[in-house]
C-alpha cells in the first residue's frame, strides 16, 4: 500500500523539519512548503492527501491558501488541517467556517497532529 | 460710602387709589424716581412677572405692601412673592393700620423685612424705605461676588476636569497597548516553545528512530521537558490574562454535569497526586442538576483549585470536593487540610501575581495567576468564589456557578469535536 502524502505548509523552518520528521518517523510521505503560494502551487502538482497548514505564513496566508484551495474543484476535496498560534480565538472557528476540516493549537503536542491526519485522511476514505 | 439709592424702583401695592397717590407723591419727592404701583396683589404678580421669570422682576428694588387688599391680601402676596427663587430677595415692607402684635407676627412671617403704620409718618417712611432698598443692594453685591466666585470655580472644575478626562484616555490608550504587547508577546512565545516542547518529545520518546538517549541524557531531555511544559502553562495563562483584561475572553457554551467534568480533571491530575500521594474524595448528591458553562474554562478552574489544594497540604492529605444547589447555581467547594491561609493573605489571593509567600512555599512553582484566572473565569459565567481559611487548619476555596449562563446565549450541543487546546 502506497504512503499517504502530506504537504507540511509552514514558515517557521524548524518547526517544518519537526513536522517533516515527526510524520515521516510516522509513516507518512512528506512534502513541505514554506509559504501559502508556494503550498498552494504544490497541493495542485502534488494533489497530497492531507495539508497541514499554518495560517501566519508570508506571501499568502493560511486562510487565503484555504480559500484559493477550496474555490478550486480539481483540489478542493483536499482535507485540510489548520494550524494556529490563537488558542480559541476566532482563528479556530473562521477556520473550521472557511472549510478547514480540523484545527491544532499551538504549541500542539505530536500526538494531537497524528491523530488529526488519521482522521481526516479515515474520513476522505469513507467519502471516496 | 454714597449709594444713589434713589435711581431703584418700588412697587406700591394698595386697593385704594388715594393711597398709591399719596405713597408715590411722598416717594417721588424724596427723589425716587422710579416708582410702580399696582391696585391688587394680582396686579403686583404681573408686573413682578410671578408666573413668568423671564418678565421684568429683575426690575423692582423694594414692594409697599397694603396688608388689607380684597383678593389676595398683603400677607398671601407676600408670602407668593417670596416663594418665587427669583424674587425672594426684594425686601417687602408692609403698610398696616392694624397696630396689632398679632398682624405684625403675620407680616413678618409671611417674609416682610419692615413694616409702616397708617396714618404714614413721611419720615418714618422714607427711612424705612431707604434701609429696605440698602439691604437689596448689598444683597445684590453679595450675590453678584458669589456668582463671580461661583463662575471662577466652575471654570477652575471644568479645566480639572478637561484634563482628567485626557488623562483618562490616555491611561485607557495606555493600558490598551499594554493588553496588546502582552498577547502579541505571548503568541511569539508559542512559536519557540512549539518547537522546544517538539523536538524534546521527539528526543525523549520516539528513541527508536532518533537514537536512544543514555541515563544522564535521559534525565536532562525529562528536566528541559518539564520546564517547557511550566512555560506552556505560563504562556496559555499570559494568553488568558490578556484576553479577560481585553475582554476577549470567549464562552462556547454548553451543558454539563458537574460530577463527570470533575471526575474527568481528577483523572488528568494524577500524576500529581500520585506524585504527593493525595487523596481526593468527591461527595456529590446523586440528584444534582446540570450547569451551564464552557468546558474547557469549568476544568480549568477545577484543575487550579485541586492543584491548588494539594501542592499546599502535606503529603497523603485529603482533599475534598463537594457540590450542592444553591439557589440558581451549584456550588462546589474544594477543601483541603493544609498549612492555611492568613487573612491578609486571603484578601489578595484573587488578585493578578500573588503568592503565598514564606519559605515552605516559595519552592512551589507557580505563576501567580492561577487564581486571578480562576475567579474571572467564575465571574466570566456570572458566577462568585470566595475562600475561607485558617492557618495551620487548612483552606476551603467555593464558587457558585449558574445553572444558565446570564447573558441567555444559547448552549451549543455538547456533542462535536471542539477545537484542540490544552492546558
Amino acid at each position: 500500500m502506497p504512503k499517504d502524502l502530506v504537504l507540511v505548509a509552514e514558515d517557521e523552518a524548524d518547526i517544518r523539519q519537526l513536522l517533516v520528521d515527526t510524520l515521516a518517523d510516522a509513516g507518512f510521505e512528506v512534502i513541505q512548503a514554506s509559504d501559502g503560494g508556494a503550498a498552494l502551487e504544490m497541493a495542485t502538482r502534488e494533489r497530497p492527501d492531507v495539508v497541514l497548514l499554518d495560517v501566519m505564513m508570508p506571501v499568502m496566508n493560511g486562510f487565503k491558501m484555504l480559500a484559493e484551495l477550496k474555490a478550486d474543484p480539481s483540489i478542493a476535496g483536499i482535507p485540510v488541517i489548520m494550524v494556529t498560534a490563537k488558542g480559541q480565538d476566532k482563528d479556530a472557528q473562521k477556520a473550521l467556517l472557511s472549510g478547514a476540516c480540523a484545527v491544532v493549537i499551538k504549541p500542539w503536542s505530536r500526538q494531537q497532529v497524528e491523530t488529526e491526519i488519521t482522521r481526516a485522511l479515515a474520513a476522505r476514505r469513507l467519502a471516496a | 460710602m454714597e449709594r444713589d439709592l434713589t435711581a431703584m424702583s418700588i412697587l406700591v401695592v394698595d386697593d385704594f387709589q388715594g393711597a398709591r397717590l399719596m405713597l408715590e407723591s411722598v416717594l417721588k419727592s424724596a427723589g425716587h424716581s422710579d416708582v410702580l404701583c399696582a391696585g391688587s396683589g394680582e396686579e403686583a404678580f404681573t408686573i413682578l412677572g410671578l408666573e413668568n421669570p423671564t418678565g421684568n422682576s429683575g426690575r423692582v428694588n423694594s414692594i409697599l405692601m397694603d396688608v388689607g387688599m380684597p383678593g389676595v391680601d398683603g400677607f398671601e402676596a407676600c408670602r407668593r412673592i417670596k416663594a418665587a427663587p427669583w424674587l425672594k430677595d426684594i425686601p417687602i415692607l408692609m403698610v398696616t393700620g392694624l397696630e396689632d402684635p398679632a398682624s405684625l407676627e403675620a407680616a413678618f412671617a409671611a417674609g416682610a423685612v419692615d413694616y409702616i403704620t397708617k396714618p404714614l409718618n413721611q419720615v418714618e417712611l422714607l427711612a424705612r424705605v431707604r434701609s429696605a432698598l440698602d439691604l437689596k443692594r448689598e444683597m445684590d453685591q453679595r450675590k453678584l461676588i458669589h456668582v463671580t466666585d461661583l463662575e471662577a470655580k466652575n471654570q477652575e472644575l471644568q479645566l480639572a476636569y478637561g484634563q482628567l478626562e485626557a488623562q483618562n484616555r490616555e491611561l485607557e490608550r495606555a493600558s490598551l497597548a499594554k493588553t496588546q504587547i502582552l498577547s502579541t508577546a505571548t503568541h511569539e512565545l508559542k512559536t519557540p516553545l512549539t518547537s522546544i516542547v517538539g523536538y524534546v518529545d521527539r528526543m525523549l520518546f520516539q528513541q527508536g528512530t532518533v537514537g536512544a538517549l543514555n541515563e544522564k541524557q535521559q534525565k536532562y531531555m525529562e528536566t528541559v521537558q518539564k520546564n517547557a511544559h511550566r512555560l506552556k502553562t505560563l504562556v496559555d495563562d499570559l494568553l488568558d490574562v490578556s484576553r479577560i483584561e481585553a475582554g476577549t475572553l470567549e464562552l462556547k457554551l454548553v451543558d454539563m454535569e458537574v460530577q463527570q467534568e470533575v471526575e474527568e480533571v481528577v483523572q488528568s491530575m494524577q500524576n500529581q497526586v500520585q506524585a504527593k500521594q493525595s487523596q481526593i474524595v468527591l461527595s456529590f448528591p446523586p440528584d444534582l442538576g446540570a450547569i451551564q458553562g464552557d468546558r474547557l474554562r469549568f476544568s480549568q478552574v477545577i484543575t487550579n483549585l485541586l492543584s491548588n489544594a494539594i501542592k499546599y497540604s502535606s503529603p497523603c492529605a485529603t482533599v475534598t470536593v463537594t457540590a450542592r444547589e444553591t439557589g440558581n447555581g451549584i456550588t462546589v467547594e474544594v477543601a483541603d487540610t493544609g498549612m492555611g491561609i492568613s487573612l491578609a493573605d486571603q484578601a489578595k489571593l484573587f488578585t493578578k501575581f500573588f503568592r503565598v509567600d514564606n519559605s515552605t512555599t516559595r519552592q512551589e512553582s507557580g505563576t501567580g495567576l492561577g487564581l486571578y484566572l480562576t475567579r474571572h473565569l467564575v465571574e466570566a459565567h456570572g458566577g462568585s468564589i470566595r475562600v475561607e481559611s485558617e492557618t495551620g487548619k487548612g483552606t476551603t476555596v467555593s464558587f457558585t456557578w449558574p445553572k444558565t449562563h446570564a447573558s441567555g446565549a444559547q448552549a451549543a450541543p455538547s456533542a462535536g469535536r471542539e477545537p484542540a487546546a490544552q492546558r
